[in-house]
Parts: C-alpha cells; structure tokens; sequence
C-alpha cells in the first residue's frame, strides 16, 4: 500500500514537471500530498503513533484543502493566460526529471528507506519547477512540491514533539500564504505574474 | 518567570497595533515594550554572570554568555529601531505614502519579527530555532515589500524564494543530524544542552552531511556569500528601520544558530574540518563584497554589501577557531550591529530628506544636512574599523589569530580585502559628505533635526562599549568564547 501510494507520488511529481497548464498542475499536486497524508496516516494506523495521524490530518488539511483554495482564487482573481511559460520545456524536462529520480534512487542504492529516495527526488523536481518556469505561481507549487519532500523526510527520519511538528506544517501553510498575497501585489504592480519582469533591480 | 514575562509584553505589544487605531499610541507602546525587553536583558545577563548558565520550562529555554550576547544586540538595537520607527512611520503617513492601516501593520510585523528573534536566541531546542527563522523569513518578507513597488516586490519575491529554499535545505539538514543521535534518550534528542555533551554519533559521515546542508541552507539566510544574492536588493528596498534590524541583527543571527550546530559537531572526532566551511565561507564573502563595493551606485546597496562583508570577517573569524579570533568574532558581531544601524538609519534620514538612493545625486551632506552627515561619517569610522572604535580590536584579533594559526595567504585575503571596503567606503562618503560642486550654493534643509535621537542613542552606546570593553563586556564575551572553543 504504501510503496504504490510512494509510486503515485513519483508518478505525479513526473506529471507536474512537464504539464503546461496551471490548473492541471494544481490538480497533480493535491493528488501528491493527498498521497503523502495519506501514508502519514496508514502509518499511523501501522504503528499507533498520534504523531503519524497528526501528520498525515494536517498535511491533507492545509495542501490539499487550503492552499489549492488559495491558489485557484488567485487563479481567477487574477486572470493570468492559464499556459505557464517554461524556460525548459516539456519535454526536456520530463527527461530531466527521470534523470533526477534515477539519481536520487541510483545514490541510495544501498538504503531500503524509500521515503528518503522519494524525497531526494520531491526536492530535486521542487527546485526544477522554481527554476525553469517563469509564472510566480509555479515558483510557489514548486515551493510546495520541496515542502512536501520535506514531509517524507520527516516522515522516515525523526519523531519529533507534536507542538514542533505542528509549528513546522503551520509555517509551510503561512509561507504559502505569503507568497499568495504576494503574487495577487506582484499582478496588480506589474499587470502579470510573469518573473521576466523583474529586472528593475541589477547592478 | 522572566520568560512569561516577556511572552505577556510581546502578545501586548503585537496585539496592541491590531486594536488600537492611533498610530502614536502605538509607536509609544513599541518603544515602552522595547526598554522593558532591554531591563529584562539586563537582568538576565544578571542573573547569568552568578549562575553560568539558566534553563526553563524543562529546559525548553536555555540561556549562556552565548544567548547573552545574543540578547543584548536584540534588545539595544529594538529600542534604536523602535525610537526611530516612531517619527519614521508618521513621516510616511503625513506624506501620504502609507495608508494608516498599513502603519499598524508595519508595527504588528515589527514586533513579531523581534518576537522571533529573541525566540531563536532563547530556546535550545535545535528544531524551535528552525521555526524561529522561519518565521522571521515570514514576518520580513512583507516588511521588504512594504512600499509595494516593482523594486521592493521584485526584491521581497526574491527573498522568499531564495531564503525558503535555503531554510528548506537547513531543514533537511537537522533532520538528518537529529538521525545521526536517534539512538539517545528520545526526550532530550532535540535539546542543544543535551546534544553538546552527549557522546559520539552512530554515524560520523551523517554529521558531516548534515552539517554542511545546515552550513549552506541557514547560511543562505546569513547572507554568506555566494548565496548572498538576495541581501543587497532586500536590504536596499526595505524601509530603512528594517534594513538596520535585518543587517544589525538578523544575519547575525542566522550565523548563530549555525555557530550552536558547529559546538556541537566539533567535538565528535574526525569533523574538526567542518571549520574550513567557515574559512571558506568567509574568504569569499569577503571577496566577493568588498570588489562589489567598490563600483556601487546605490548607497543602501553599497551598506548591505558591507553586511556581506562584515559576515564574512565574523565567519572567518569563527573557522580559525583560536581564542582570539573567537573573541574578535563575537566583539565584532557587537559592534557591526551597532554600526551598521546607526548607518542605515542615518541613511534612511537621508533618503528622506533626499528622496533618491543615488550616490551621485548627493552632495556637500555637511553643509545641508550636517548632523546627519557627522554621524554618516562617525558610523562609516565604525564599520570600516578606525582605532578609537571596538571595530578596530575586533577586526585587528582576527588579523593577529590568522598570523598566529599560520594561515598567512589568509591573511593576506584579508587585508587586501579590509583595505579595499576602507578605500571603497572613503571614496564615496566623502565625495557624498564634502563635494561641492562649484556654482551651487547648498542651503541647510529644515529635515536635518529630524529623526536623530535614535543616532545619537546608537553612537552613546558604542561609547559606552568602548568604556566598558576592559570590564564586564570583555568578560561576557570571554566566557562565551569559553563556550565555542572549549
């Protein structure tokens, strides 16, 4: 179960890396952290760790019920063309990223722990996404999709206290926000939400 | 007891801007909580000298000479920043350039953000300390982009990317540096205290990992270079106050939650060359700024590359890792908080008096505005490290403990560079204090009284370093280099 709930994730972080439209990326990412909730959550049903289900409860409630709310708001509010520019395109980087989880499976070869190859990957194709697209509000999903590999590092790596478990989830959901009231100013300021046009500031 | 005490005067002070409506009343409140925060301090760093070292809560909080320092920044350089918010603030809503809502929500940001900072300097919880960072990436964010322009929103957008980015690598650091202990007692696996004295890791190589992700992801938010690239546009674009509280206290900060994870890692053996990332660290920080100071145009710009520059001395401080350059570390992080805010400050005096951040547009300040330009050229003194100054001490240990430790083309890199941020800083405070142009008759402007209490409250507590150097203050430090290289 949880090894094909790790697939889904991998299988949809592939998806979010190539697909063109905003909406539909916004989609493959809730089914992500649906996934990721949801293997916190069997865990905890494996374990009878409060924890897990702590985890799992509040992954699901703010990735996948608040910020797409959030960011399909936005989406409306601000009319954007729904195609996001890509600075590598589709193709390229759907290679890249299966380049990306060869090497982040290859690496750790050694290592039974999948949650922290699955990881490796999230982070690699998080930073992919903020980096080769232009839209501000695929920065942010890529923000979110490295967040999420965050989780499953979590998830395999430490037990931590449940108000420090807490506070670090209700970060993530507040950075989101940020960047949300911050891209609705960035549209209104430079009439799109384009990265192109940052070049007031240079040297 | 102390800590509910400032936890109660920090929800006053940052419900206060929420309820009331009066912009005044509210400024007044930030100062009165920031001389609370100061006294508290003093009576902490009280208490400490009798006991050594305090914790409370279970040891959720844990304060040495280390947090002292720490402490005592925060708090002097908050009542600078708040006595200077409160003109500054009403300066901007008379000119109509902020609405009034957005005045409260600058002070409601404002004091949260120190919130967070003296949560990080308190806590001994290596996970809290994440937060703590975190959630001053989260409060400053707004602060930079405060103005809501393209300038300040490209460079606030900027910020919360890199800076999440970088904290989101410090994250995956801990968590894997908590793993490398996860054999110990489960309760105390996140307490600093504990990690400190505990035996050896599982895995040593783990560590290493951990702390270089750690060294690089925080150090992102310590503007090291070369992942600097976000500071000097946030620190130009932010309103003045919170470019002096960000480049006085914030970056130091950062370095400092790194510095606890480095006691801990350098105990364990085989890791003693974790401090070559510190050297190298700083050496190119130090590069890097000081060739980038010299052809800047923009003089916020050319203060936030003197951040990045002065985080590197610090830094490489820190690597050599001998008593004195410790010591001159820790001096030094002192009294480029104190410098660089009374520059920022006085700098944002004169963008407002001037409304351009242009070096060329500016001239003969001494004859327009010349109180200003006394302390413009007083803080200069500071930070470049002239003699009557601590600067000077701090800066010179680092010199001698480079010699000493043998690491002469270190030494080298690092006069060059000292050299080069003293001529490129001479070069334009000079020409921005004294030039005259010929034909041009410069009139002293009325804004000049404006606004410099909190400058002369600065530069009186930098004379008060300087007195107090030999006694108490050399003592504290001397203890907290005691911490780092014992």
């Amino acid at each position: 179960m949880i090894e094909d709930l790790l697939a889904v994730i991998l299988i949809s972080s592939i998806f979010m890396s190539g697909v063109r439209r905003v909406k539909l990326v916004t989609r493959v990412f809730i089914f992500q952290s649906l996934a990721i909730g949801l293997i916190a959550l069997k865990l905890g049903l494996d374990t009878g760790k409060m924890d897990y289900y702590i985890l799992g409860l509040l992954t699901i409630v703010t990735k996948v019920i608040i910020i797409p709310i959030i960011i399909n708001k936005s989406l409306n509010q601000l009319k954007v063309n729904r195609e996001m520019d890509l600075i590598v395109n589709g193709f390229i980087s759907y290679i890249l990223t299966g380049i990306f989880i060869m090497i982040s499976f290859g690496i750790l070869s050694s290592s039974h722990d999948n949650y922290i190859k699955t990881g490796i990957a999230l982070f690699i194709i998080g930073v992919l996404l903020m980096v080769a697209r232009k839209k501000a509000i695929t920065q942010m999903i890529g923000f979110l999709t490295f967040e999420n590999g965050i989780v499953l590092f979590e998830i395999s790596l430490t037990k931590m206290s449940l108000v420090i478990e807490a506070g670090i989830v209700f970060e993530g959901l507040l950075l989101a926000l940020v960047m949300g009231i911050m891209i609705f100013h960035i549209n209104k300021t430079f009439d799109s939400i384009n990265t192109d046009f940052f070049e007031n500031l240079k040297e | 007891m102390y800590i509910i005490l400032l936890g109660i005067l920090f929800l006053l002070m940052i419900i206060t801007p929420l309820i009331f409506k009066n912009i005044k009343a509210t400024g007044l409140v930030t100062i009165l909580g920031s001389l609370f925060i100061l006294s508290i301090t003093i009576k902490i760093i009280m208490l400490v000298s009798r006991f050594h070292s305090l914790s409370f809560f279970n040891e959720f909080f844990y304060i040495d000479s280390l947090t002292l320092l720490q402490l005592l920044i925060i708090s002097s350089i908050n009542i600078i920043v708040s006595i200077y918010s409160y003109k500054y603030i009403q300066g901007e809503i008379v000119e109509k350039k902020i609405s009034l809502k957005r005045g409260r929500l600058y002070y409601f940001l404002f004091n949260f953000f120190v919130f967070f900072m003296i949560f990080i300097a308190l806590t001994n919880n290596i996970v809290a300390m994440w937060i703590g960072l975190e959630g001053t990436t989260l409060t400053t964010a707004f602060l930079i982009g405060f103005n809501i322009n393209k300038e300040s929103l490209e460079s606030a957008w900027k910020y919360v990317i890199i800076c999440s980015i970088g904290i989101g690598i410090g994250f995956i650091g801990i968590l894997i540096f908590v793993n490398g202990y996860s054999s110990g007692d489960p309760a105390q696996i996140l307490k600093w205290s504990h990690l400190a004295k505990s035996s050896t890791p599982q895995s040593t190589y783990a560590i290493k990992i951990a702390f270089t992700l750690i060294f690089v992801g925080l150090g992102t938010k310590a503007g090291l270079a070369p992942m600097h690239t976000w500071l000097p546009d946030a620190h130009s674009e932010a309103p003045s106050p919170v470019s002096a509280m960000m480049s006085g206290v914030l970056l130091n900060l950062a370095l400092y939650v790194i510095l606890r994870f480095y006691i801990i890692t350098k105990h364990i053996p085989g890791l003693s060359n974790t401090r070559w990332l510190f050297i190298i660290f700083g050496c190119l920080s130090l590069l890097i700024s000081s060739f980038s100071i010299l052809r800047q145009l923009n003089y916020k710009r050319l203060l936030a590359f003197s951040s990045v520059e002065n985080l590197g001395i610090i830094a490489l401080g820190l690597g050599i890792g001998s008593k004195i350059t410790v010591f001159g570390a820790l001096l030094h992080s002192l009294i480029h908080a104190l410098g660089k805010s009374l520059l920022f400050l006085t700098a944002g005096n004169i963008l407002s008096a001037y409304k351009t951040k242009r070096i060329d547009k500016i001239n003969a300040l001494i004859k327009t505005m010349p109180i200003n330009a006394v302390f413009l050229i007083l803080g200069m003194l500071v930070i470049v490290g002239a003699p009557p100054f601590p600067s000077f001490f701090s800066e010179y240990s680092i010199i001698v403990g480079t010699v000493q430790s043998g690491n002469y083309i270190i030494t080298a890199l690092y006069s060059l560079c000292l050299l080069l941020v003293f001529a490129g800083f001479l070069k334009v405070f000079i020409k921005i204090v004294f030039n005259a142009e010929p034909g041009v008759t410069y009139e002293k402007l009325e804004i000049d009284k404006e606004n410099t209490l909190p400058l002369s409250l600065c530069f009186i507590l930098i004379i008060v370093m300087i007195l107090f150097m030999n006694g108490y203050l050399s003592s504290m430090i001397n203890n907290a280099v005691s911490i780092i290289c014992n």
